[in-house]
C-alpha cells in the first residue's frame, strides 16, 4: 500500500478542506491511502519544512501565494517557500493555487518556482480541480485557463522582456512615480529611463506619459 | 495814466524798442504839459535806449526833441550841439522832415547866438528841404525865420522880401494863425525900421488884434512893444507909455522874461518919474533871470546823467525778473519730479501688489491642489483597502465556499443537480466580478490627472448636492492639465464656479453640462444649461460675466455666449495653449 503524501498550505480552511476532500476522493477510488497535512500559515509550514520530513516525503504540495509573512520574515509569501522547496531539490510536485491573476506575478511565479500545476483559484470548479490533480500526478503540467492564456499571449508576441522590463511595467501600472522606481529596480535613474523609452518603442507607444504604455502592455498580456 | 502802465509793461517785456517808445510818449506828454525837466529826462532815456539799439533814426528824433527843449530853456549852445549830432545821424538817412526840423533848430539857435550867417545858411538848407517836401507851411515858417535873421542883421529890405514871400503862402491865416499874425507884425515892424510908415500902425494893430484872438500872449506882448516903439518914433509918448505898460503887464502876468525885460527897459528909457524904478527893476530882473536860466541849464545837464540810473535800474529789475523766472521754473521742475516719482512709486506699488496677488493666486491654487491630493490620497487608500479586502478576503472565501459546496455529497435529482451546477457556476461568475471590481478600484486611478479634474468634479458634486440643477462633467483625456499654468487653472475654476452659481440661482435649469476638450491648440470649455435663458442684448453684463470676460482676456482667450428665452444658455470659452499657458 502506497501512501500518497500531500501538503496543503493555504490560510482559508474552506479551501484546504475542499482540496483535502478532492484528494481523498481521487485516491479512495484507487485504494491508495492519502495523507494530507494542512498548514494555515507560513510559520507552521516553515517549521515542518525545517524540522520534519513532511515536506521531504511529500508527493504533492499545494501552495497558496498570498499568505502573511512568517515571523522574522524568513519567508514573505508562498513564493519564497516554493523557492526553498525547489532549492532543497525535494521530489514533491508543486501546485500553485492562488487568486492572483496579474500576468506579471504569474510570469514571475512560473519562472521562480516552475510549478507542475498552476491553478488560478477562481478559474476552476470541482471537476476541473479533480482533473488538474490527476494530471499533475500523472502527466504534468496542468495550468488553469488564465495561465494558459498568458503563456499564449507571451509566446505569440515578438516582444521579449527581461525581468527589469517587467518590473518597470508593473511598477508603472501601480502608479509608482519615476523617481521612486529607483528604489525598487536595481538600475540607475538613467538606466530606468532608457528602459522605459525602449519599452515604449517595443510596444509601439507614441503618446507621452505611461498610461498608454501600461494599457498596451496589459493588452499584450504582460500585465 | 496808461503810459505809465505801458512803461511798466514794457519794462517787464524787456523789449528795448517798446520801452524807448514808452519813454518817448511819456516825454511828449510832459512836454505838452510844459513840465520840461521830466520831458527832457524821458527824451534822454529814450535816446540812450535807441543808441543802445543802434537805431539812428529814432535816436536822431530824440536828439531833435532834446535840442528843442534846450532851445526852449535858452541853452542855445547845447541846443546847437545836440542839433548837429542829430544832423550827422540824419545825413545817412532819407528822413526829410526830421532834416528840416534839425536845420530849423540850427537856424534858430544860431540866430540867438548871433551867428547870423550860419543861421541864414541853415535856414536856406531848411527851405530847400521844405521845398523838396512840397510843404508850403514849412516854407512859410522858414521864410519867416529868415526874415528875422535879416532883421537882426538890420538888412530890412531882405527881411521884408522874406516876410512877403512867407505871406504868399495861401490859407496861412486859417492853418497857422500864429505865424500869420507874426508875419504881419514882423513885416510891419521891418517896414517901420526901414523908415517906411505906410500902413505900419494898421498892420501892427491888426497883428495885435489877431494875436488877442488866438491868445498868443508872448505875441501880444511883442505887439504892444512894437506899437510902443512906433508911437515913440512918432513922439506920441503917452501912447508909447501905454503900450509899453500893456506889454509889461502881460509879461508879468504870463511870466514872459524876455518881453518883460524889453518892455521894462523901454519904459526906463522913456524917462519920467519912474525911470529909475524901471532901471532898477530891469537890472534886478535880468540878473535874476540869468541865474534862473543858469540853474535850469545845470539841472538839465544833471538830468542827462540821471537817465543812466534809470537804465541801470531797469536792467537790475529785468535781471531780477530773470532770476525769479529761473527759480520758479526750477521749483516747478522739482515739483514735477516729485510728482513723477510719486506716480512711479504708486505704479511700483501697484506692480508689487499685482505680483503679490499673482503669488497669492498661485498659492491658493496650490493649496487647492494640496487639499485635493490629500482627499485623493485618502480616497486612494480607501480604495486600495477595499480592493485588497475584496481580493484577499472575499474572493478567497467565495472560492472556498463554492468548492466546498461543490464537494458536498448531497443526494439530489438530476434536475436539482442541474440547478446546483448552474448555481455554482453563477458563484464562479460572481467571483470573477468581485475580482474585476477589486481590480478596477485601483487600476485607473494613477492615470487621471487627479488634481484639476478632481477639483472640477468636486465642485460640481457640491453643486449637485443642492438638488436644483444636475451638473454633468466631461473632461477630454487628451488635455494635459499638468502642463498648464496654475493661474490659468485657477481662473477656469473660478469661471466654472461663477457660471454654475448663476445657473443655479437664475436659470432654473434642470440640467447643465460642463465639458473641457482640446481643439486646434486651444482648450475649449463649454457650459451649457437648459434653463430659462435670456434675450441677447439685455443688460447681461453682470459682475460675474464681467469677471469672466476679464479673466479670459488676461489669457488672450475668446468668450462667446448665446442664449434665447426659454432655450437655455451656452457659454463657450476658448483659451489658446501656448508655451506659457
Amino acid at each position: 500500500m502506497n501512501t500518497f503524501n500531500v501538503v496543503i498550505v493555504d490560510d482559508h480552511p474552506l479551501i484546504t478542506d475542499s482540496y483535502k476532500t478532492a484528494i481523498e476522493k481521487i485516491f479512495s477510488s484507487r485504494n491508495i491511502i492519502s495523507k494530507v497535512t494542512i498548514h494555515n500559515n507560513l510559520d507552521s509550514a516553515l517549521d515542518d519544512f525545517k524540522n520534519s520530513t513532511v515536506f521531504s516525503e511529500a508527493d504533492l504540495i499545494f501552495l497558496d501565494i498570498q499568505l502573511p509573512p512568517s515571523k522574522d520574515d524568513e519567508v514573505l509569501s508562498g513564493e519564497d517557500l516554493g523557492i526553498k522547496i525547489r532549492k532543497n531539490k525535494l521530489s514533491a510536485k508543486i501546485v500553485i493555487s492562488t487568486s492572483l491573476n496579474d500576468n506579471f506575478r504569474i510570469h514571475g511565479l512560473l519562472k521562480s518556482i516552475n510549478p507542475e500545476g498552476f491553478l488560478i483559484k477562481n478559474d476552476i470548479n470541482k471537476s476541473e480541480l479533480l482533473i488538474a490533480i490527476d494530471k499533475v500526478i500523472h502527466t504534468p503540467p496542468y495550468y488553469s485557463h488564465t495561465v494558459l492564456q498568458l503563456m499564449r499571449d507571451q509566446v505569440s508576441s515578438d516582444i521579449v522582456l527581461d525581468a527589469n522590463d517587467r518590473k518597470i511595467l508593473f511598477e508603472l501600472s501601480i502608479g509608482t512615480k519615476l523617481k521612486d522606481l529607483q528604489k525598487v529596480i536595481p538600475l540607475s535613474l538613467s538606466g530606468i529611463e532608457k528602459k522605459r523609452r525602449n519599452l515604449k518603442i517595443l510596444f509601439g507607444v507614441e503618446e507621452e506619459g505611461d498610461r498608454s504604455l501600461v494599457l498596451k502592455a496589459r493588452e499584450k498580456g504582460f500585465l | 495814466m496808461w503810459n505809465k502802465i505801458t512803461l511798466h509793461h514794457s519794462l517787464n517785456s524787456r523789449d528795448t524798442a517798446r520801452v524807448a517808445e514808452s519813454f518817448w510818449d511819456l516825454a511828449n506828454f510832459f512836454y505838452k504839459e510844459k513840465i520840461l525837466d521830466s520831458s527832457y529826462y524821458y527824451y534822454n532815456v529814450a535816446f540812450d535806449l535807441y543808441e543802445q539799439e543802434n537805431d539812428d533814426y529814432h535816436a536822431a528824433r530824440m536828439l531833435i526833441n532834446l535840442a528843442t527843449i534846450q532851445k526852449d530853456i535858452k541853452d542855445y549852445q547845447t541846443s546847437e550841439i545836440t542839433a548837429i549830432r542829430a544832423l550827422s545821424k540824419l545825413r545817412r538817412l532819407n528822413k526829410k522832415y526830421q532834416l528840416y526840423l534839425t536845420y530849423n533848430i540850427l537856424g534858430v539857435t544860431n540866430n540867438h547866438l548871433e551867428q547870423f550867417n550860419e543861421a541864414l545858411n541853415f535856414h536856406e538848407n531848411a527851405l530847400e528841404v521844405a521845398e523838396d517836401l512840397g510843404d508850403r507851411m514849412l516854407q512859410a515858417l522858414t521864410l519867416n525865420n529868415i526874415g528875422v535873421v535879416y532883421k537882426n542883421l538890420e538888412q530890412y529890405p531882405e527881411a521884408i522880401r522874406s516876410y512877403k514871400a512867407a505871406q504868399g503862402v495861401d490859407s496861412l491865416q486859417i492853418k497857422y494863425p500864429e505865424l500869420h499874425a507874426m508875419l504881419v507884425d514882423n513885416l510891419a515892424y521891418a517896414r517901420f525900421m526901414s523908415k517906411d510908415s505906410i500902413n505900419v500902425e494898421q498892420d501892427l494893430l491888426r497883428s495885435l488884434a489877431l494875436r488877442k484872438e488866438i491868445d498868443h500872449f508872448s505875441g501880444i506882448a511883442t505887439s504892444y512893444l512894437h506899437l510902443g516903439d512906433y508911437y515913440l518914433s512918432s513922439s506920441d509918448t503917452s501912447k508909447a507909455l501905454h503900450n509899453y505898460m500893456e506889454s509889461r503887464e502881460i509879461a508879468i502876468d504870463k511870466k514872459l522874461n524876455e518881453e518883460f525885460l524889453e518892455s521894462t527897459l523901454a519904459l526906463a528909457k522913456l524917462g519920467g518919474g519912474r525911470s529909475q524904478e524901471f532901471y532898477n527893476d530891469y537890472i534886478e530882473k535880468s540878473t535874476e533871470f540869468l541865474q534862473e536860466e543858469r540853474a535850469v541849464k545845470n539841472r538839465f545837464a544833471k538830468i542827462r546823467f540821471q537817465t543812466d540810473e534809470l537804465i541801470a535800474e531797469t536792467k537790475r529789475l529785468t535781471e531780477q525778473r530773470v532770476w525769479i523766472t529761473v527759480v520758479s521754473v526750477l521749483v516747478i521742475m522739482f515739483l514735477l519730479l516729485l510728482y513723477y516719482l510719486r506716480v512711479q512709486q504708486t505704479k511700483n506699488r501697484a506692480l508689487v501688489y499685482e505680483r503679490e496677488q499673482r503669488i497669492a493666486n498661485e498659492e491658493i491654487y496650490k493649496l487647492m491642489l494640496k487639499q485635493q491630493s490629500r482627499l485623493e490620497e485618502g480616497r486612494q487608500q480607501e480604495r486600495e483597502r477595499i480592493s485588497s479586502d475584496l481580493h484577499d478576503g472575499v474572493l478567497g472565501r467565495l472560492y472556498g465556499t463554492r468548492l466546498s459546496l461543490e464537494f458536498l455529497n448531497i443526494e439530489m435529482s438530476q434536475e436539482e443537480l442541474n440547478k446546483f451546477s448552474a448555481l455554482t457556476t453563477e458563484l464562479q461568475k460572481i467571483e470573477k466580478e468581485v475580482r474585476e471590481i477589486s481590480h478596477d478600484l485601483v487600476s485607473e486611478n494613477f492615470f487621471k490627472d487627479s488634481s484639476f479634474v478632481r477639483i472640477m468634479e468636486n465642485l460640481l458634486e457640491e453643486r449637485n448636492k443642492l438638488g436644483i440643477t444636475t451638473f454633468n462633467f466631461q473632461n477630454s483625456p487628451d488635455i494635459r492639465w499638468e502642463a498648464i499654468n496654475e493661474e490659468v487653472k485657477l481662473d477656469l475654476y473660478r469661471i466654472v464656479q461663477e457660471a454654475t452659481q448663476n445657473i443655479v440661482k437664475h436659470s432654473g435649469a434642470k440640467e447643465s453640462w460642463i465639458a473641457f476638450w482640446e481643439e486646434d491648440c486651444k482648450i475649449i470649455l463649454i457650459i451649457r444649461d437648459n434653463g430659462s435663458g435670456f434675450s441677447m442684448g439685455e443688460e447681461k453684463k453682470g459682475i460675474g460675466l464681467k469677471n469672466t470676460e476679464s479673466r479670459i482676456k488676461k489669457w488672450n482667450g475668446d468668450f462667446f455666449i448665446t442664449s434665447s428665452p426659454g432655450q437655455g444658455t451656452e457659454i463657450r470659452i476658448e483659451l489658446p495653449i501656448e508655451n506659457g499657458v
